[in-house]
Order: C-alpha cells, then sequence, then structure tokens
C-alpha cells in the first residue's frame, strides 16, 4: 500500500500517476491521495522534506509521529489550502496546484483546532459548511439532521457552537468535513478529547466511511485507537515518512509480550526449560494484577502462539499472555523517533 | 448508527470553474455576507453600541436647536438649523470612520485566529466570494449608523431648509467613504496576522488622512510660494491734500505668492474635504457680509476650492468699488473640484485592497508571511 521514504537514502520508487491528465475527474481506480517528494518549509524550518506516500481507496491509512513532525502541514496541502514548495500531492487524482475547487470538492478535511463562529448554534455550523459546498437547500436539512444523529449532536443542535466541550466540538468537527459527503477524508487528531463512547462513534464513522469507498488519513497519538482503527501506517518523522506498513502486516514485526502465571516457580522453570530469554520474573506479590508475570521480547504473532502452547504444556499454570503494547504502539517504540523526549 | 449516505446534489454543481480565485456565485456571497451580519446581529454590544449611536446624535441636535428655539425668532432658526445640520453630518462621517475599521480591519485575521476562515478557504466558497462578502457585510453594518442617524438629521435639514439633492449627495459621500473604508480595513486584515495591528493601522491610516495630512498642507504654504509678477490695483488720489477724488490704477509688482494649490493632492483624500465638496457652489458674486447664514459645509467647500486655485496675478484690488477704473472684469477664476480626484483616490485604494485581499486569501497558498498560521 503504502510507499516510504527513508530518512537516509532515495525514495523508492512510486506508483505511476497519469501525468498527462492531473485533473481528470476522480475514479474509482487508483489511490486516493498520493504525495510525491513532496517538502515545504516555513522560514527556516523544514516542516515537510522530500515526502513520498500513498494512501488507497476504501481504506484507513493512519499518520504517526511526534509533534512537529510535519503531519498537519501535510494534511494542509491535502485539503487544498498549502502549496508545497517542491513536489506534488494528487487527490483523488487531481493535483490542487491545478484545479483547487476539485480537489476542494472532494475532501472533508478536519483540523486539529475547531474553530467556530461564536454566535452560530451547532446545526448552522453544519448548514453553513454545506452551503458553503453548495449544497441544494433540501438535500442539506437532510442532511445535517443525519450528521446531528450519527455523531450524537441532536441533543446540542440548538446549543452555541462555542459552549460546547472539546469532545463535542471535535464531534462537530467531523460532522463538518462529512457534511458534503467527500471521497477523501482528512483528518487532523479526531479522537483528541472525546470520551469513550465519542471514540467508538468515531471509530464507526471512520470504518463505514472506509467500507463505502472513501480514502481516508487520519493522525492521532492515541496508538491504541488508531490500530483498531486504521488498515494501513505511515510512520513520520522530521516530515519525512520514515517507515510505512499495513496494519497486518506490523503482526510480524516483534514486540514484547506480558505472561502472567498463577505460580511463580512453575512460570521460572518453564521459560528455564524452553531457555526463552526474559528480563527476569516478577513474583505476584509485587505485581497489580497479583500474578507472577514476566515479558519476553517476540519476534511475531506465530512465535508467540508457538510459545503459549509450550509453556501451558510445561505446567506454567499460565493464567494470561498477551502483547504488552499494540502492534501500532510497538512499532512506534522501536522507531528513533520514540526515543526523543515528548514523541507523541 | 446511520452510514452517511450519498447526497443527490453533491458540491460541485456550483464548482467556480475556470475563475479560480475570481468566482463569484450569488450564492457564495449570500452565504458569507448572511454569516457575517449574523454574528454581529446576536451580539448584545451591537444593539447598546446602535442605541448609544442614536441617542447621541438626537442628543446633539436637540442641543444644538434647543436653545435657539426657546430664545430665537422662527425666521433665524433655519440658518441655525443648516449649521448644526452641517455639524451633524461630519459628525456620522467622523462615527463611520471610528466604526469601519474597526470592523473591517479584523475581519479576516481575526477569522483566521479564530480557525474559521481556514474552514472557509477549505470549502468551494472562492476567495472573492469571501472577501466581497465580508465587505458587504462590514458596509452594511456602517450604514445602519447611517441609518440611526436619519431620525435626526432629517428634521434638522427641514428646519434648516435643505435641499434634498444637498442632502442625498451628502449621504451618497458617506456610502462611498464608508465602502472604500471597508474595502481598505479587509485589505489591510489580509495583510497583517495580528487582528490588532491591523485595526490600528487602519486608525492611523484614518487619522493620517483626516488630521496630519491637512496640517502637512498647511505647512508646505511655509516652502511652496514663489515669486511672481502680479497686478495690484490701487486708489491714487488727485488732489495731495484731500481724499475725496481717487482713482483706480493697475500697478506691476513682484510678489510671493503662496502656491497651495500645488501641494493640495494631500487634501484630495480627506473625508471631510470631500464630504464638504458635495455642498452647494456658492454663486460667483456671493459676498458673505450680505448673505453669511452658509452652513460650515459650504464654507468649507469655498476654501478649498479657492486653495485649489492658483493664484489670480490680478485678484489683489485694492481700490473701492466707486473709483474710476475699478477692473469690470477680473476674469472668472477657475472652480475646480476636488471631489473626482478624491473619490477617485478612495475607489482606487479600496479596489486594490480588494484584490489584495483576494489574492491573500487564495489557494494553495504558496507563501505565508512570518508568523500566520492556515489553522
Amino acid at each position: 500500500m503504502t510507499q516510504s521514504t527513508p530518512a537516509d537514502g532515495p525514495p523508492p520508487p512510486l506508483p505511476p500517476v497519469d501525468h498527462a491528465s492531473p485533473q481528470r475527474a476522480p475514479g474509482p481506480e487508483g489511490p486516493g491521495i498520493v504525495a510525491e517528494h513532496v517538502s515545504r518549509a516555513f522560514g527556516s524550518v523544514q516542516a515537510v522534506a522530500n515526502l513520498s506516500f500513498t494512501a488507497p481507496r476504501g481504506a484507513v491509512t493512519a499518520l504517526v509521529g511526534p509533534n512537529g513532525c510535519g503531519k498537519s502541514t501535510l494534511m494542509l496541502m491535502l485539503a487544498s489550502l498549502l502549496a508545497p514548495d517542491s513536489g506534488r500531492v494528487l487527490v483523488g487524482g487531481v493535483d490542487p496546484a491545478e484545479n483547487s475547487a476539485a480537489v476542494r470538492a472532494q475532501v472533508g478535511w478536519m483540523p486539529d483546532q475547531f474553530g467556530a463562529w461564536d454566535s452560530l448554534r451547532v446545526a448552522e455550523v453544519l448548514e453553513v459548511m454545506g452551503r458553503a459546498y453548495f449544497l441544494p437547500t433540501a438535500p442539506l436539512r437532510g442532511r445535517v439532521d443525519e450528521l446531528l444523529e450519527l455523531l450524537d449532536l441532536v441533543p446540542l443542535a440548538q446549543q452555541p457552537a462555542h459552549v460546547l466541550s472539546r469532545g463535542q466540538k471535535q464531534r462537530l468537527g467531523l460532522a463538518r468535513a462529512l457534511v458534503h459527503d467527500p471521497q477523501v477524508l482528512v483528518l487532523d487528531e479526531p479522537a483528541s478529547g472525546l470520551d469513550p463512547a465519542s471514540r467508538r462513534r468515531l471509530l464507526q464513522v471512520v470504518r463505514s466511511r472506509a467500507a463505502d469507498g472513501a480514502t481516508v488519513l487520519v493522525s492521532s497519538h492515541i496508538l491504541g485507537e488508531l490500530e483498531e482503527m486504521a488498515d494501513h501506517v505511515v510512520f513520520m518523522d522530521g516530515g519525512r515518512a520514515v517507515d510505512a506498513s499495513s496494519l497486518r502486516d506490523l503482526a510480524a514485526r516483534p514486540r514484547p509480550w506480558r505472561i502472567s502465571s498463577l505460580h511463580h516457580q512453575a512460570l521460572v522453570e518453564a521459560l528455564d526449560q524452553l531457555q526463552v530469554r526474559h528480563g527476569g520474573v516478577v513474583a505476584g506479590d509485587r505485581t497489580t494484577s497479583g500474578h507472577a508475570e514476566a515479558v519476553v521480547e517476540l519476534p511475531d504473532d506465530a512465535t508467540a502462539a508457538r510459545l503459549l502452547a509450550d509453556l501451558t504444556a510445561a505446567g506454567a499454570r499460565i493464567i494470561g499472555f498477551g502483547p504488552t503494547t499494540g502492534r501500532l504502539e510497538a512499532a512506534y517504540l522501536a522507531s528513533d523517533a520514540a526515543q526523543r523526549e515528548g514523541a507523541l | 448508527m446511520s452510514t452517511p449516505q450519498t447526497l443527490d446534489a453533491g458540491p460541485g454543481n456550483d464548482r467556480p470553474r475556470g475563475r479560480g480565485s475570481y468566482a463569484l456565485r450569488w450564492r457564495g456571497l449570500r452565504l458569507v455576507t448572511s454569516l457575517e451580519l449574523r454574528q454581529r446581529l446576536r451580539s448584545k454590544r451591537w444593539y447598546v453600541s446602535l442605541a448609544v449611536w442614536t441617542l447621541v446624535m438626537m442628543g446633539i441636535g436637540a442641543l444644538g436647536l434647543g436653545p435657539t428655539l426657546y430664545s430665537a425668532q422662527w425666521d433665524e432658526v433655519g440658518p441655525i438649523a443648516a449649521m448644526v445640520f452641517s455639524l451633524q453630518m461630519i459628525l456620522v462621517l467622523f462615527a463611520m470612520l471610528l466604526v469601519v475599521p474597526a470592523l473591517s480591519a479584523g475581519s479576516i485575521n481575526g477569522d483566521r485566529t479564530a480557525g474559521t476562515l481556514a474552514t472557509l478557504q477549505a470549502s468551494l466558497l472562492s476567495p472573492t466570494e469571501i472577501v466581497l462578502g465580508k465587505l458587504l457585510a462590514g458596509f452594511l453594518t456602517g450604514l445602519a449608523f447611517l441609518v440611526l442617524a436619519l431620525p435626526s438629521l432629517v428634521p434638522i435639514a427641514l428646519l434648516g431648509s435643505i435641499g434634498i439633492l444637498y442632502m442625498l449627495r451628502l449621504l451618497g459621500v458617506i456610502v462611498l467613504l464608508t465602502l472604500c473604508v471597508t474595502a481598505v480595513g479587509l485589505g489591510l486584515s489580509a495583510l497583517t496576522s495580528r487582528q490588532l495591528g491591523s485595526v490600528v493601522l487602519a486608525y492611523v491610516i484614518v487619522f493620517g488622512v483626516t488630521v496630519v495630512l491637512p496640517i502637512a498642507w498647511g505647512s508646505t504654504a511655509i516652502v511652496l510660494n514663489e515669486e511672481r509678477e502680479v497686478t495690484n490695483y490701487y486708489s491714487v488720489y488727485d488732489d495731495e491734500y484731500s481724499m475725496e477724488k481717487s482713482r483706480c490704477v493697475p500697478e506691476q509688482v513682484e510678489e510671493t505668492v503662496p502656491r497651495l494649490d500645488l501641494s493640495l493632492p494631500l487634501l484630495w483624500g480627506n473625508p471631510v474635504v470631500l464630504l464638504a465638496e458635495a455642498a452647494p457652489t456658492l454663486p460667483a458674486d456671493y459676498d458673505p457680509l450680505e448673505d453669511p447664514d452658509t452652513d460650515l459645509l459650504t464654507t468649507l467647500k469655498t476654501g478649498m476650492r479657492s486653495a485649489a486655485t492658483t493664484t489670480h496675478p490680478v485678484h489683489s484690488v485694492y481700490c473701492s468699488p466707486e473709483d474710476p477704473g475699478y477692473p469690470t472684469d477680473l476674469g472668472t477664476p477657475p472652480n475646480r473640484p476636488v471631489w473626482p480626484m478624491g473619490l477617485g483616490l478612495w475607489l482606487l485604494v479600496g479596489v486594490l485592497s480588494l484584490l489584495v485581499a483576494v489574492r491573500r486569501l487564495a489557494v494553495p497558498v504558496r507563501h505565508l508571511g512570518a508568523g500566520t498560521r492556515i489553522a
């Protein structure tokens, strides 16, 4: 799916792009988003540097990286608000530099900070945005009602937007981005400030948009949720795409697993018998679960499954066996960016 | 949870094609204008300021006319009412110059700070629709102050026998200036990143053309003068010991003549001068001693027109009109209007400001000013 640009080395070849028809109407074929060697600087700050990646249609692509790594700048370029200094982006096959309006018509952009007109009510915000996309009046009213229902905003419909809590504003921001039924969704930190129920709702909305064929690009620091939401991930650092993978492929990467046992000595003996390297078994009186625990680094999920079977056969009295982090978090924590303070 | 359904009539039908940043559609213009107006109409401060303004205008009218009506004869009310009327029109003008920059000069960068501008820019609205919508909203807001001054202005105009055309000309000038100042404010708002900066800059410009430039113009009298041969007419007496018989004789002399007409462009943009230009022109044979009842704007206009005229080489006549040889035809002094240049200047600056604002709002943005965020 995604093409990454290693930090030190030439970018890998990109999927072919139809240069002859940069303004062609978006069709079902080809990736929804293509970034080709995109760079953008603000003064002396290089926000995005030679970034290349693709995001397929009908899937959710996650952008993961530390603060200031260029995620929001990239999203501004995809929303046709900011031009790259060099390189180009294609949204639905259209270059914003060539036909900005065509790109804006198919992109639903949710910024990381919600800006609301102070005096407008929640329903009015959606109505105004629908009109800003020149939606006909009759379908727009139905659309506004539908989005209020979808994002659980009906009780707030007549509330001034500026009095909403952060989480409520995030829901309104998502509804605003969806108002014109965009084929490409660009969501910058959509889960920020959401309560658990709203996060589930966000997950469902994003997945359903992808299931309907939309291209969804989402950034977040909440990696556990991204793992549930995304099909693909692009890791960014220093304005570059430093890694990319499908979530499925991340299962084949090493990550730490926690083993819990009812009996400390049984676990120690089983691990020794199987010659598994570990950092020591912690007795039950020193763990929050009350069980003896050990953490082991395993290369992939298949090895983990074998180890579980072997430990059980060796009489380790296993009560719990699972990864200490999600696949996404493990992959991110293994990156250079994660080693820096404030990386997420 | 339902899944978002595809809209039957999706976006793009009204998509600006070919014209890009300069696309202008009525629906887009109406949306931005109504959005801006709706925010103001829902603010209590807005109604309070309008009410205070109405009361101030009514109060000034009453204060000007009240004592006169109480103490003077009815036939003396007209000239005083005309004077009060002209003062009120100047006050309305000043009020517009105070209110309009505050409304328009923070309109774009204020929205940028609030995060609402990027939302509109990311939609299908064109920069022209956003800028003109804000212009129209700011303009209509400014006009509200003018409309609310009318209940005070009209009765005084009637008492002062102010002609309807005169009044319409005055209102026309104020309307045009309001439009242009709004446009300039928008341009500044698009150019600067901070709302406070653009509002202050707008006030500096308004203060500059209204107060500083007239002072600068007056100061040029020190340097802008020239030695010129002029014809002066003096009374010469036949009898050395009697002053009963005299005749008027010309004398060619070299004199230092002020050339304030050269620096008059400094006053072209002055709003008060432009307002005064809407006043009636006094007849060529107007004698202020015989008919002193002119209003303030007419007096200002006469002064400006005089200043706009190069000093006539034979205008210095020190004879009595009864003297033989008194020059009967000194020629008609040119009566050059200032308003075409002044309004032209404002319109030019206003249009340029709008173009700047449209350019600054065009997306995708290539050059971003220091300290400016898109969203």
